[in-house]
């Protein structure tokens, strides 16, 4: 089965389909059922924190590593440009050595590698480094010139593992213009990133959580399955440091779901089609639910023994309140709790999302 | 309201360049600092500076009440610190790294078990004190990497890229335990390349440059530089801005 997608009436194929794919190294399951695809055009964030199987997902994707179950089709190799990691690079080359280097293991005539080479230095802005070595470029121009030595043979698909991780914000916009523009020229664009946030700017991201896919679709449709309303809860007299207070009070709102203190204000979760009123002394903003709403709600259904997990929650801090024990009665589960001041529980609850949105 | 950090012109160069050129600024206690931009721009250096561990070439400053050029050894024994690539022994229970570091900051009997067990609380690692710190996730190994950072209550606390790299429910959750520490009067000073990681702080302090380009509260560096924009804008249009 190959997933299409329609394009100005006519059905386009992936350039890369991962059909069920999984990895397993010994005991440990890297990847876990991943359904994905990307057309050409297309840019796609794959996005998790350490351990959710972005790198064997790339791998996967490059078609340097081959799933334990399932398939990638077509077969990615030999019109794949694809950048690992951060040192994919020469260091003892210089910049022009790299990608012309680079350029002919992939097989391009030497005749079309010098205007090639050239373009691409004058498209990343790595044209006055041209004789710099490798090893002394700064992270940014590092990764600019990875992904130019990833793209010079023109491949139709590119598979990039992290290359925005500790780039700085600056460099970090420069380079995602230049996917974007990879994208508009009709490649298909597969990445991994742990920024939630750089999800938001691509065509379709894919939520990874442990080896498996919570969801995937475009930004704007992940954030509409967000089910609660999401606000910022702010003292009226702008005073920050009355943080612990701002967390009591929004955990009074009617219907709140959830509430974390984030820097001057306190960021809720409220049951949808209330209109709360902000308690005296305090504003109440709205605020769009972003990324890491979604994420979190699709990651805390998994029942996590990891950071709050159930075991862990009942041993810590002292008694629950009994609205807590009930919610979690309710939805089977609980999501996570936020210990605050004077041993009492202050948790943000939800349902369970496990299985809810299926991906894509 | 005491500051726990107050800075004068603080300079420092090296042969011509200069590192970290001019910084005025003034940290309440309790407050969250975070300090960004990129590689380069003189964060370290400053950090540095504020540890007492160089000396200014210009301009003074106070930490904790002591001073940066003479006091510094007093300085460093009231800081916490944790980065990134926190060091953990894991082959050690969080109990054992806890007792580890305990005794390395000169806790020993009945104040130290006290302490740890507060701690274990605090950051919710008790039902895992016997398990080895390898075998983790990487969301409690972080939070134990912070308890041990905390150990010795130490009034100024710095953190490089706290949360990098570990999933966001974690993530809330570690900025939890930054909260209730800075609730209490601890400082913490964070740096990042993380500007989503800037929202959760009090005050921004951004350096280009060796400059501090900007600083104030996360909403006014937006209302100044960006109107409702997120951060990353603030920080680019600064950042495209020619350095005057």
């Amino acid at each position: 089965m190959r997933r299409l997608m329609l394009e100005r009436g006519r059905a386009v194929a992936p350039a890369i389909h991962l059909v069920r794919v999984s990895k397993r190294f010994g005991a440990t399951v890297a990847v876990s059922e991943i359904d994905l695809a990307v057309h050409p055009g297309e840019l796609v964030a794959a996005v998790g924190p350490d351990g959710a199987g972005k790198t064997t997902l790339a791998r996967l994707a490059a078609g340097v590593l081959a799933p334990s179950a399932g398939r990638v089709e077509p077969d990615p190799r030999g019109r794949v440009g694809y950048l690992s990691g951060r040192f994919s690079l020469y260091p003892d080359l210089t910049v022009w050595e790299n990608l012309t280097f680079l350029a002919r293991l992939n097989g391009m005539a030497p005749g079309a590698v010098e205007a090639e080479a050239g373009r691409l230095l004058q498209w990343t802005g790595l044209l006055p480094f041209r004789g710099r070595l490798a090893g002394q470029l700064s992270g940014g121009m590092r990764q600019k010139l990875a992904l130019a030595c990833a793209v010079i043979h023109r491949p139709p698909l590119l598979v990039l593992d992290e290359p925005t991780t500790g780039v700085d914000p600056v460099a970090r916009a420069e380079l995602w213009e230049l996917l974007r523009h990879q994208a508009a020229e009709g490649r298909a664009v597969l990445i991994t990133t742990p920024y939630l946030d750089e999800g938001e700017s691509c065509h379709r991201v894919a939520l990874l959580y442990r080896g498996r896919l919570l969801a995937a679709g475009s930004p704007a449709a992940l954030k509409a399955r967000f089910p609660f309303q999401t606000a910022v809860l702010i003292p009226a007299d702008g005073q920050w440091r009355r943080r612990a207070l701002a967390l009591a009070a929004a955990h009074q709102l009617p219907g709140v779901r959830w509430a974390y203190p984030l820097g001057a204000g306190v960021r809720v979760a409220l049951e949808p089609g209330l209109s709360p009123v902000p308690p005296p002394g305090y504003r109440l903003v709205p605020s769009a639910p972003n990324l890491e709403d979604v994420y979190v709600w699709l990651s805390e259904g998994d029942g996590r023994s990891d950071a709050a997990g159930r075991g862990e929650g009942t041993s810590r801090g002292g008694g629950r309140p009994d609205r807590q024990q009930l919610d979690r009665r309710w939805h089977g589960r609980w999501w996570h709790s936020w210990r605050w001041h004077g041993r009492r529980w202050h948790g943000p609850y939800g349902p369970d999302g496990q299985g809810e949105v299926p991906a894509r | 309201m005491t500051a726990a950090i107050e800075t004068q012109g603080l300079t420092r160069r090296f042969g011509d360049f200069t590192a970290v050129d001019g910084v005025t600024m003034e940290v309440p206690a309790g407050t969250i600092l975070g300090l960004l931009g990129p590689n380069g721009a003189g964060k370290t250096t400053l950090i540095r500076l504020l540890l007492g561990l160089l000396a200014p070439t210009a301009g003074r400053g106070r930490v904790l009440g002591y001073d940066v050029v003479r006091e510094g050894e007093a300085i460093r024994e009231r800081c916490g610190y944790m980065s990134q690539r926190f060091t953990l022994y894991h082959d050690l229970t969080p109990d054992e790294n806890l007792d580890f570091y305990g005794r390395l900051y000169g806790l020993r009997g009945r104040a130290l078990a006290s302490r740890k067990e507060e701690l274990l609380a605090w950051a919710g690692l008790r039902p895992y004190r016997h398990a080895r710190a390898g075998a983790l996730g990487g969301g409690l190994r972080q939070r134990l990497a912070f308890a041990c950072a905390v150990l010795h209550c130490p009034p100024l606390l710095f953190l490089d890229e706290p949360t990098s790299g570990v999933d966001p429910a974690s993530r809330r959750q570690f900025w939890d335990l930054i909260y209730d520490l800075a609730d209490g009067g601890t400082t913490v000073l964070v740096t990042t390349h993380f500007l989503d990681e800037a929202e959760h702080c009090d005050l921004l302090g951004i350096m280009l440059g060796g400059r501090l380009a900007a600083f104030g509260t996360p909403a006014e560096l937006r209302a100044a530089y960006a109107g409702e924009e997120g951060l990353d804008r603030v920080f680019l249009r600064l950042a495209q801005e020619p350095a005057t």
